[in-house]
């Protein structure tokens, strides 16, 4: 009988989540189940009959981290379901806003990733604390992005259906492309650092290596064309976990595609739209790094590109007939998806498809082969929010509920 | 005590003619706000705009000098400044603001800044706040039904209103000139204004008011240090003309009682609202 590894909760990552590992008398990992905790969040259900202008706010609660990710996606797929189609000026601040998301991100991933590489206790101190400012420094910078085109930095009440509420002062332009210089030099210095940590770690380079396919939408944004519709399909945990024990105690659902996991975030960004070859869990971050650059050079095309005269928003001219909508993002941690059916300006239908719910599974097969002791660092290269990715009210054909996890 | 705190208390006028065309009384807000500009001390400021509807102006961030003469003039109509903070400090970029206004927006910004819920990264970014004196104001409706009702003139063909000695009085756009006793306006005042204790805006950086000057002068109270700099530079630049102000009946005596009346009324009906179980905000 194998063996079997619980670790719970893992740390330094958003949210709660578990692993469950069934390892060899060597500790190498033969099945692996990484799953949510977290309690249910139940947004996608009491948005049902809410105005679909609450729909952005309300979802936009359901991260600190990435509010704006799903800000975005979630007027996409409203402005998908009524048919509308926000200005070009609108959408290179929204654009921006969620560049701006993930710029605030990485760093913050760098932050709790740092003691994986032995940067933490028993680490030069000044160098410790060098990297620490810059990454918060780094957050700063991003976060006054997204104050100035969104409204607020957490929950921005600009994004809104139809585009953007304001567009931004020439003033304020001006300043946002001097700060994106600042972000340039600590971003370099950072992933810099973060390279050489890398190299100097004595991970196995295969850790985390796995055989499945990737899925991006865009490289910065979202496309919301790029939706595997035909090959998609939302399963419940309890069909895919390796026991029905953490089947029943997960609180998540498992995408897939083609029947099979995809690995959604940084990595695979890199892989689909810039060539990038490499595998496993370093290499995630080391695209993760490398995506800074590119953020920063789109940020500062858009900040050109940018007419602070433009109109950002256009009025709903239709308020719904119940089409399905789709809005993408690709947050920082991969693709993020929203789903909505609007009828005269009210939800009747929302789904979240977040980042971390696609790698739930990538997760736990990633780690199968390595050993367990490498299985939070595996985790934590992926950097999952198990608060966004907690969603699922089992419904049985006459609809009721069946399985009504920890509400 | 119900002056407040102030470094120094004169009558003052702006030496721009421009301004003295304009403004209200003695030019100071706008000038000290063009100056405050022109110096870096801010980079833009909170004011009471004019629109399309005569007299009931919107709060505007202005950047340059025009946009503030734009702005100049008293408007005896609620505006809440305040709403435009996060508009300026957000997508106008600005890192240093200026505001002019009343004791009720002053108060309230010293407030966010002590305690900023809901206005994050604002505190630091109030670089500088002119108070202006004031005794009570009203809503649009009750300007429009004053002008309106009271000194029968349309309040689109209003070009000027003022307050001094007792009286109320509108120039229309013909030149005639109409009082009415302020008294008579009190029905129309917004019923904040009973409780607030503070004619002279005392949390301001500096303070400016036509009571305690002669026409065409303001009394001027500079109180922290930011208010005491940028007026003594303006002063220094040949902006303003100062004189001590007049401890007599209408100058000193004036603001101290006029001030004291504020006080004193905002304290009476607090009590009759304690008395009647209603809250009180302080």
């Amino acid at each position: 009988m194998a063996n079997v590894v619980e670790m719970a909760p893992c740390t330094r990552v958003e949210g709660h989540s578990k692993l469950v590992l069934e390892t060899n008398d060597d500790g190498i990992v033969e099945k692996g189940n990484y799953f949510s905790i977290t309690p249910v969040r139940n947004f996608e259900k009491f948005l049902i009959g809410k105005p679909m202008e609450f729909a952005p706010l309300a979802t936009s609660r359901i991260c600190g981290i990435c509010p704006i990710a799903h800000s975005c996606a979630s007027v996409e797929a409203v402005e998908d379901s009524i048919g509308v189609e926000p200005p070009k000026d609108g959408m290179l601040l929204r654009e921006l806003a969620a560049i701006a998301n993930k710029m605030h991100s990485h760093p913050l991933h760098n932050i709790l990733i740092f003691p994986d590489f032995g940067c933490g206790i028993g680490f030069d101190k000044n160098v410790y604390a060098d990297a620490m400012k810059r990454c918060q420094g780094m957050r700063k910078i991003a976060q006054n992005i997204i104050d100035v085109v969104g409204g607020e930095g957490l929950h921005a009440p600009d994004i809104v259906i139809g585009g953007m509420e304001h567009n931004i002062s020439d003033l304020a332009r001006t300043k946002l492309q001097s700060s994106l210089r600042t972000y340039e030099q600590l971003s370099n210095e950072q992933t810099d650092f973060m390279m050489g940590l890398i190299k100097d770690s004595d991970y196995p380079s295969d850790m985390g290596v796995h055989d499945y396919d990737v899925f991006a939408s865009d490289l910065t944004y979202g496309d919301r064309t790029a939706f595997p519709w035909e090959t998609f399909n939302e399963e419940q945990p309890n069909n895919w976990y390796s026991s029905l024990e953490v089947g029943q105690e997960a609180n998540n659902t498992i995408c897939l595609v083609g029947g099979e996991p995809v690995e959604v975030g940084p990595r695979a960004r890199a892989v689909t739209f810039k060539g990038f070859a490499e595998r496993g869990a370093l290499a995630i971050q080391k695209a993760r790094q490398r995506e800074q650059g590119t953020l920063l050079h789109r940020a500062e095309n858009i900040l050109d590109e940018l007419n602070t005269s433009g109109v950002t928003k256009v009025a709903c001219a239709g308020r719904g007939d119940n089409e399905l909508g789709i809005g993408i993002n690709e947050a920082a941690r991969g693709s993020n998806v929203h789903m909505a059916r609007v009828k005269d300006g009210r939800i009747t239908y929302y789904n979240c498809i977040v980042p971390t719910t696609w790698n739930y599974p990538t997760i736990s097969k990633a780690m199968e082969g390595d050993h367990y002791k490498y299985a939070e660092v595996i985790v934590r290269m992926y950097d999952p929010c198990n608060s966004c990715a907690t969603h699922m009210i089992v419904l049985d054909p006459e609809k009721a509920i069946i399985q009504n996890k920890m509400i | 005590m119900v002056l407040g705190k102030y470094s120094d208390i004169m009558t003052v006028k702006t030496t721009d003619k421009t301004l003295q065309k304009y403004s209200q009384d003695g030019g100071i807000a706008s000038a000290l706000l063009i100056h405050a500009l022109e110096t870096g001390v801010i980079e833009g400021a909170i004011v009471a705009m004019p629109t399309d509807e005569p007299w009931n102006p919107e709060p505007y961030v202005a950047t340059t000098p025009e946009e503030i003469v734009a702005a100049a003039g008293t408007k005896y109509v609620l505006c809440p400044l305040n709403n435009a903070l996060k508009i300026a400090a957000r997508e106008n970029g600005l890192d240093k603001i200026g505001m002019v206004g009343m004791h009720c927006l002053t108060y309230a910004v010293r407030k966010m800044q002590l305690y900023p819920f809901g206005a994050r990264h604002l505190p630091n970014k109030m670089a500088l706040l002119i108070g202006i004196f004031c005794t009570e104001n009203f809503s649009y409706t009750g300007i429009k039904a004053i002008v309106e009702e009271l000194h029968k003139v349309n309040i689109e063909h209003v070009q000027k209103m003022d307050v001094s000695k007792g009286k109320m009085i509108v120039t229309s756009n013909m030149g005639e000139r109409v009082e009415v006793p302020v008294k008579l306006t009190h029905n129309y005042v917004q019923p904040g204004c009973y409780i607030c204790p503070d004619l002279t805006a005392r949390t301001a950086d500096i303070s400016t008011g036509s009571i305690g000057s002669p026409d065409g002068w303001s009394t001027v109270m500079p109180r922290t240090k930011v208010g005491k700099d940028l007026f003594q530079s303006a002063v220094d630049m040949g902006l303003f003309e100062t004189k001590p102000i007049d401890p007599g009946k209408t100058g000193m005596e004036m603001l101290t009682k006029l001030a004291q009346n504020k006080w004193d009324r905002s304290e009476k009906t607090r009590a009759e609202r304690a008395e009647i179980g209603l809250p009180n905000p302080f």
